[in-house]
């Protein structure tokens, strides 16, 4: 069966006047129909830009683009403007992490869905008015009716996404990508955010791509993960491998930066040291060797391709430490150890 | 809203006090020239200054001769005489009013006509031929000075001293009444010239404002919703570009409303600006004092009016 | 007094009447530097460009519109407070004085109003004069002017709501200081056609000249005398509510914008001699000058009637110098100060006098069509002109070469007490100018010559305004030279030349237009008397010889005698008016 969204190879790359910035640096990720795609990754790590790029959006910035997007097998990146724009937020939706600036503070919000409805619908204003209030009603807007005329700044944080999100669904889209949606938001608001988008994936049967840099949050929804970094998929795994025998060092960081319930309270919780590189200069060998505390010196040469586990073909890694010891080291992080501690033990036992 | 204009109300006809007040005070501390003297002829006479002097009530104390002045707006909305030509302040400035609005409203036309699209195309096709062709030319326009300008339309285009005779010239200004067809006929060159600056700077400031919202997330919104460019920019991205303009748009307005003395001189249109500039060469203090408080009225209320539209133009925007 | 042209100039208008300097280095019309320098190649002091069309009959048809162009507007169209060019252009085509001139001869007073020439008494105290008996005014008055027209008149022009700027100067009339608009005990009507003035002193021959100005105009008491009342007078405000007797009448008036004349139809010409060509005459003005000045040029009947810009009449002399008219205006002189050190001295001044380049400051000025060098103070507008050694002057070897000699200049300053030519007292000269063209030059050519002295010397450009109420006109300030100086005369008798600016009695702590503070009972002796000649003949040779007596006294450098360049359209025909240096408006005509 062919899958709703296919990335094959996909470069992205703006020309600024510092440089060429390789913001996507060769990405594959598949979605399929009606399942959740979770997209972790740090700023800068591309997981946005490979969303937009998707949607036609990064051609508004002149970037350049090559390699694959199949949407149900048709490569996107080969579409005329027209059908881009009638495939967006009609076929494929996208939400945003700032409700508030998402949203065009001079119009109402029962406007802004109109015309999100009417672009794509033949439906007259009447019509697109009741099912903007149905789908008002439907991600939880008490009184939609009155709300209608509304302006955004008279909404909370939560409400406003509420409204994103009715407007991305209102003509229930085969696919919803929401970038970052409750990282603006409070933490309990999140939760509620995280319900809805789920609920509705199911009541919908809308394929979603859930583009956050906090692990915890696409815990909750997605079958499946993409970790990525500097550009590039350093991970690709079902939900519960990512989270139980995770590869790559990478991942590793991620899971020890997010607080756990299964584990002590007083545990501290392990940042990732460093940053991420600058896009325009990448270090060569392995992206993420600078801050890699595994590195070898052969890392630093030689480019890690993205590739299946011996045992798991939908397990995918791009790291070049061997696969025992990886195992080895997650075993020892996943017991509590920091990290310099594991490589000590890895490093005195030669390997 | 209602309680909120009435404040600003008041707080303008505050403000009109005291720039009465100041004019009054660089008047008589700084004087340009003794209007007494000015008048007195050849072999000013210390008597006959002194009796002109009397004639035109500048022998009684400042703040008494501010009193009259004042008394005398507030109970009849008389404005005096010219100590020049002794003519009625009010009547002068009445009679020159409908030129200056027909001059200043022209122009806005001519400007928004020509800014508008410009500043659009410029920011849609940043960097391209046309965007630079037009910023070069803005930037030629912004610091052309309008008297030049205007001599220079006239020596191209004015059909009795110009190069090839296509427009009216100086001096063929007349009243709406009065005929309709060459009153428009004698303010193109005019409105031109005036608008020529303008249109530059406001195409220069959309482009600028809507190079900044394009840039915005809720674009980005409205793309993602599938509208058409022209929707995304002719009404999402224009819509916060144009808000600022029209704060810029009400003051320039009031401004020239004061007089744009420049133009009017060199095409003679009889407005406010010329009157205020020989209100001035000629120390005429009660001209200077109708042109100044006439002009600073309607910057002021120009100003209220941009502040009342920006509550309709942005609903974030609330005064109470 | 006559006036500036052109903006800057408006400023001056009348404090600084005198100053022709207004005119001249505010750049009103032609003064500028720019056009003269290259026209000015051919000059010489002999021979003046005139330009065409000033004569009095061209040909001119009856009929038709004039259509008229100016940067100024009008100030004061009131008869009794006109005092500007401008104004008087409109006043005379409208109003009567009693006496007035041909345009092409200034200097000769021709009965207007007056039926014929006064009748002076010996003692000059007494001035008679009837009107003509069939002079009649416009509708809706439609009645004959009288003699208490006359009288009315006079009466307003020392009503403190009608301020008079020459009145008290030139009407010394017994009970005028006291009447503040009401009777004048010195004026009788003993008849409706016989008005008799009384004068304080010998005056009346100059007062009969001075009947040319606009204050001597007959204005209806029952149509004046309520408006009066009103501070500023509606007569003034609203000059079409005027009575006219002359051949015109304004029909619409919009105060510095445009005016509009229409015939009188009460007019009758057999008692004018003014032919009044134009059916209706049309003047706009606030125009920009250089605008004006070209749509003139390439219009067929417009007649510009302030001076062009001196870039625009370099043009017009160049390409369309028969649209070119030309006329003599006053004189512009260095003021030397005769009351402190140096130049209390006679002999340095004649030695500043000697070292000065006249033919510099022609130069400066704009050269040929500006003037021609000056060799005394009356000029060429004066009756006494030809008396006084017309250009060649009086041949006083300090004035003779116009590029200054210095041989001479040492031979007074060794005169003067300083053997070695050069000066060694410790006077620092303080040189006062405008500083708005050509002004600084002026100033540069003057201390060129007095450094060429050993004069150490300080100059100061200040606007042209300051300088005449704080420098050149503040007794107090102690100003050594004031180069930018100049005088246009009132009327064209040599009293209106030189009594305010060389008399002592004239002298006055501010405002004051005696620059020189010129204090010579001798000369003062010789005006008065030279005033109270009654024979034309006469007076002028004892003003000529006034001027002798002050060329010979060096109060002043005499810099140029000025002219004043007008243009005009190509086929309309314009007459100038040499009295008031514009074009008249009762002689030109469209066709």
């Amino acid at each position: 069966m062919t899958p709703l969204l296919e990335i094959r190879d996909l470069e992205v790359r703006f020309t600024t006047d510092d440089g060429i910035v390789r913001a996507v640096d060769g990405v594959s990720y598949t979605v399929e129909s009606g399942k959740a795609l979770g997209v972790v990754g740090e700023s800068g790590s591309g997981k946005s830009v490979t969303a937009l790029t998707a949607m036609g959006l990064t051609r508004f910035q002149q970037a350049e683009v090559t390699g694959e997007v199949l949407f149900e097998g048709n490569n996107l990146l080969h579409a005329t403007d027209d059908e881009m724009r009638s495939i967006r937020g009609n076929e494929i939706a996208m939400i945003f992490q700032d409700p508030l600036s998402s949203l065009h503070p001079f119009y109402k919000i029962g406007r802004q869905l109109v015309e999100a409805v009417r672009v794509h619908q033949p439906l007259t204003k009447a019509q697109a008015k009741e099912r903007a209030i149905e789908f008002l009603g439907l991600v939880g807007i008490p009184d939609p009716r009155r709300r209608f005329d509304s302006y955004p700044h008279e909404f909370s944080g939560g409400m406003r996404q509420r409204v994103m999100i009715a407007m991305a669904l209102i003509n229930e889209p085969r696919l919803l990508i929401a970038d970052e949606p409750t990282t603006a938001l409070d933490v309990t608001v999140q939760a509620q955010i995280l319900d809805l988008i789920a609920r509705l994936q199911n009541e919908l049967n809308t394929a979603v791509v859930l583009i956050t840099h906090d692990l915890g949050v696409v815990a909750e929804v997605t079958d499946t993960i993409v970790v990525m970094y500097a550009g590039r998929v350093v991970e690709h795994a079902d939900k519960y491998d990512i989270f139980a025998a995770p590869e790559h060092p990478y991942t590793w960081g991620l899971l020890q930066s997010i607080p756990r319930l299964d584990r002590s309270r007083d545990e501290p919780l392990v940042p990732i040291s460093g940053r991420p590189p600058s896009l325009i200069s990448l270090p060569t060998g392995c992206n993420f060797h600078p801050r890699c505390p595994y590195v070898r010196p052969r890392h630093r040469e030689v480019d890690p391709g993205l590739e299946a586990l011996p045992e798991d073909p939908a397990h995918k890694v791009a790291c070049l430490l061997d696969g025992d010891t990886r195992k080895r080291l997650w075993r020892e992080l996943a017991s509590g150890k920091p990290p310099e501690e594991a490589r000590a033990e890895i490093v005195e036992k030669g390997v | 809203m209602g309680q909120y204009i009435i404040r600003r109300t008041l707080w303008v006809i505050l403000l009109l006090f005291v720039v009465s007040a100041v004019t009054f005070l660089i008047f008589y501390t700084l004087p340009s020239a003794d209007p007494a003297v000015l008048r007195a002829g050849k072999s000013p006479d210390p008597t006959l200054i002194a009796q002109i002097r009397h004639t035109l009530g500048l022998d009684k104390p400042v703040y008494v001769q501010y009193y009259k002045y004042m008394k005398g707006i507030i109970l009849h909305f008389d404005f005096g005489y010219s100590f020049q030509d002794s003519q009625p302040v009010r009547k002068e400035i009445f009679s020159r009013l409908p030129a200056t609005i027909s001059l200043t409203v022209g122009a806005v036309v001519v400007w928004l006509m020509i800014g508008i699209p410009v500043g659009i195309i410029s920011a849609i096709k940043r960097r391209s031929v046309a965007d630079r062709a037009s910023m070069g030319g803005a930037l030629l326009a912004i610091s052309a000075p309008v008297y030049w300008l205007g001599l220079l339309a006239l020596y191209l285009f004015a059909n009795d001293i110009g190069l090839v005779h296509i427009f009216d010239g100086s001096g063929t200004y007349t009243p709406l009444s009065q005929d309709p067809g060459r009153w428009f006929g004698s303010l193109i060159l005019p409105w031109f010239v005036l608008a020529a600056s303008f249109a530059a700077f406001y195409a220069r400031l959309l482009r600028a404002n809507l190079i900044d919202v394009m840039g915005e997330d809720y674009i980005r919104t409205a793309r993602a919703k599938g509208l058409p460019e022209r929707r995304v920019i002719g009404r999402h991205a224009m819509r916060s570009a144009i808000t600022p303009i029209v704060t810029v748009l009400g003051l320039d307005i009031g401004i020239l409303l004061g007089g744009a003395i420049l133009t009017e001189d060199v095409f003679n249109i009889p407005g406010i600006g010329r009157l205020a500039y020989e209100g001035i060469i000629n120390a005429d203090l009660p001209v200077i004092q109708g042109t100044v408080l006439f002009g600073a009225l309607f910057i002021v209320v120009a100003n209220l009016v941009v502040d009342i539209a920006y509550a309709f133009l942005d609903p974030r925007v609330r005064y109470s | 007094m006559r006036i500036p042209r052109a903006l800057p100039a408006a400023l001056l208008v009348s404090a600084t009447a005198l100053a022709v300097a207004a005119c001249g280095s505010s750049g009103g019309g032609s003064s500028s530097s720019t056009g003269g320098s290259s026209t000015s190649s051919s000059s010489s002091s002999g021979t003046t460009f005139k330009g065409a069309n000033i004569a009095v009959s061209q040909g001119q048809k009856k009929g038709g519109t004039l259509n008229l162009t100016s940067a100024e507007g009008w100030e004061h169209l009131d008869p009794g407070q006109g005092y500007f060019q401008i104004d008087y252009n409109v006043i005379y085509a409208v109003q009567r004085p009693l006496y007035g001139n041909m345009p092409d001869n200034g200097k000769k007073e021709i009965p207007d109003l007056a039926a014929g020439m006064p009748t002076i008494s010996k003692d000059g105290k007494t001035v008679t004069v009837h009107i003509k008996p069939n002079v009649k005014w416009s509708p809706p008055l439609n009645r004959t002017v009288t003699s208490d027209d006359v009288k009315y008149a006079f009466e307003r022009d020392f009503n403190p709501n009608v301020p008079n700027a020459y009145a008290s100067s030139y009407y010394p009339i017994v009970g005028s200081d006291k009447s503040k608009g009401g009777p004048i005990s010195g004026i009788q009507t003993p008849n409706k056609t016989t008005i008799v003035f009384h004068l304080t002193r010998n005056f009346g021959g100059t007062f009969v000249q001075s009947l040319t100005l606009p204050g001597s105009a007959a204005v209806p008491r029952e149509v004046a005398a309520s408006m009066d009342k009103k501070n500023p007078t509606v007569y003034d405000s609203d000059p079409t509510k005027q009575a006219f007797d002359g051949p015109y009448m304004i029909q619409s008036y919009n105060a510095g914008r445009s005016i509009t004349l229409v015939r009188n139809p009460n007019w009758d010409s057999s008692t004018d001699f003014r032919p009044a060509y134009a059916d209706k005459i049309v003047w706009k003005a606030g125009a920009d000058a250089n605008v004006a000045a070209r749509q003139t040029l390439d219009s067929p009947d417009l007649l510009m009637m302030d001076g062009p810009p001196a870039p625009v009449l370099k043009t017009a002399y160049q390409t369309k110098r028969s649209q070119l008219s030309v006329a003599p205006l006053g004189d512009y002189y260095a003021a030397l100060n005769t009351t402190v050190p140096p130049f209390n001295n006679v002999n340095l001044r004649r030695a500043a006098v000697a070292a000065a380049d006249r033919q510099a400051y022609l130069l400066a000025r704009g050269g040929t069509l500006v003037g021609t060098v000056a060799t005394h103070f009356l000029g060429p507008t004066d009756a006494a002109f030809n008396a006084a050694g017309g250009n060649n002057g009086f041949g006083f070897d300090f004035l003779k070469n116009p590029n200054g000699d210095l041989t001479v200049a040492k031979k007074y300053m060794k005169a003067a007490g300083y053997p070695s030519g050069k000066y060694t007292g410790n006077a620092n000269v303080l040189i006062v100018g405008s500083n708005s063209d050509p002004g600084p030059k002026e100033l540069q050519i003057v201390q060129a010559g007095l450094n060429s002295l050993g004069f150490k010397t300080t100059i100061k450009a200040v606007p042209q305004q300051t300088m005449y109420s704080k420098f050149c006109g503040y007794v107090k300030a102690h100003v050594n030279v004031c180069p930018t100086a100049g005088w246009i005369p009132d009327f064209s008798d040599a009293y209106a030349y030189l009594y305010v600016p060389f008399n002592g009695k004239a002298i006055i702590p501010v405002n004051n237009s005696n620059w020189s503070v010129l204090n010579d009972p001798k000369i003062n002796a010789a005006m008065d008397q030279a005033s109270a000649i009654t024979d034309p003949q006469k007076r002028i040779q004892a003003w000529a010889n006034v001027d002798k007596m002050l060329t010979s006294t060096a109060p002043a450098i005499p810099e140029i005698w000025a002219t004043n360049a007008l243009v005009k359209g190509s086929t309309v025909k314009g007459v100038l008016d040499t009295w008031n240096d514009d074009w008249d408006l009762s002689f030109s005509s469209p066709q």
